[in-house]
């Protein structure tokens, strides 16, 4: 559960970054309709204004993600890991093309029960952080397996970018803290803690051995 | 005409301000931290200011130009009146709530410039 000094920075980044996008809506639209700018000057000021409703996109996705961790909107859906990885990444695909991405998935054949609704959510906020984060014609690795451990073992997802990485700095209270951070809205990964914190599981980042980030979540099967 | 300084980690909210400004005949620096501000305060006439952004922030700006006679008018999306006391009393001249209309901050700017 979310405490109230979260939910107010929560809110606060939402009123925030609502006030900054409405402005920029607001403002480059009416500098459009007036008319005298140039073709390139135009183009520019399109190009800002779809930066900035995706960037809004990102925070509603967030949000409405939080908001179900919180409410108890949990299903025990059948989860076939490579089936959901699959759908996750079609739907990735144009922001991989764009930046000339590799995309690879290897795992074994796995499923668990689980709220579907909620571990696409995670996939979808590490793939998109990695393709998000990477350098142009970089590599994204999607890799799964179970791990034997205490009771019934567990699942393990790694997600491993070619990106510039992240400094040790950076890294510490990556999954705590909430507010915009370079090119993010910076509730994603803060979603991820929460809703595995719910399943029971966790998640991990460290550097990649090729300079990357490596992601690292653990789910313990269920009875 | 005058020069006018916009700081704000938003690149698309300077160029805004920047072409509103420009247009009305008015010369614009822009800086996309408060460092980088006061690093370009040198023959300012006012100053546009956001108050969230990394390093010292909108308000350690106030801090750091209070007492140099430069007028700063925050321009802020922050709506909750104790931001708005908060600058108010650290010097900040007047504050306009993102999102703004142009002539909002023309008039603000020309206010701040009369001495209004």
């Amino acid at each position: 559960m979310m405490d109230k000094a979260e939910m107010d920075l929560i809110l606060g980044l939402a009123a925030h970054e609502l006030g900054t996008t409405l402005t920029v809506l607001k403002s480059g639209i009416a500098l459009l309709k007036n008319g005298d700018m140039d073709e390139e000057e135009e183009a520019e000021q399109l190009r800002e204004l779809e930066a900035k409703a995706d960037a809004m996109k990102e925070l509603l996705d967030g949000i409405v993600a939080l908001s179900t961790v919180d409410a108890g909107v949990w299903q025990d859906d059948e989860i076939i890991v490579q089936d959901t990885v699959d759908e996750v990444l079609l739907g990735l695909e144009h922001d991989a093309l764009r930046k000339r991405l590799m995309m690879m998935t290897e795992g074994e054949d796995i499923a668990f029960k689980g709220s579907l609704w909620h571990f696409k959510r995670i996939l979808a906020t590490l793939l998109g952080n990695a393709i998000k984060f990477n350098e142009p014609e970089g590599e994204v690795v999607v890799s799964w397996y179970e791990e034997e451990g205490e009771d019934l073992g567990a699942f393990v997802l790694e997600v491993e970018d070619t990106g510039p990485g992240m400094s040790a700095e950076k890294m510490e209270g990556i999954f705590t803290r909430i507010g915009p951070s370079e090119g993010g809205m910076g509730v994603g990964l803060f979603f991820v803690r929460e809703a595995l914190s719910h399943m029971g599981g966790s998640i991990s980042v460290e550097l990649a051995e090729g300079g990357g980030c490596l992601f690292k979540v653990v789910l313990p099967f269920r009875r | 005409m005058a020069r006018i300084l916009v700081v704000d980690d938003e690149r698309a909210i300077r160029r805004i301000l920047s072409k509103v400004l420009t247009r009305n005949g008015h010369t614009v620096v822009e800086a996309g931290t408060a460092e980088e501000g006061l690093d370009l305060l040198y023959g300012v006439d006012v100053v546009l200011l956001d108050l969230a952004m990394p390093g010292i922030g909108g308000m350690g700006f106030l801090s750091a130009v209070k007492g140099k006679g430069v007028p700063v008018i925050v321009v802020s999306a922050y709506y909750a009146e104790s931001k708005i006391d908060e600058a108010l009393s650290a010097g900040a001249r007047s504050f306009i709530v993102k999102p703004f209309e142009f002539a909002e901050v023309l008039s603000s700017v020309s206010d701040a410039l009369e001495g209004k």
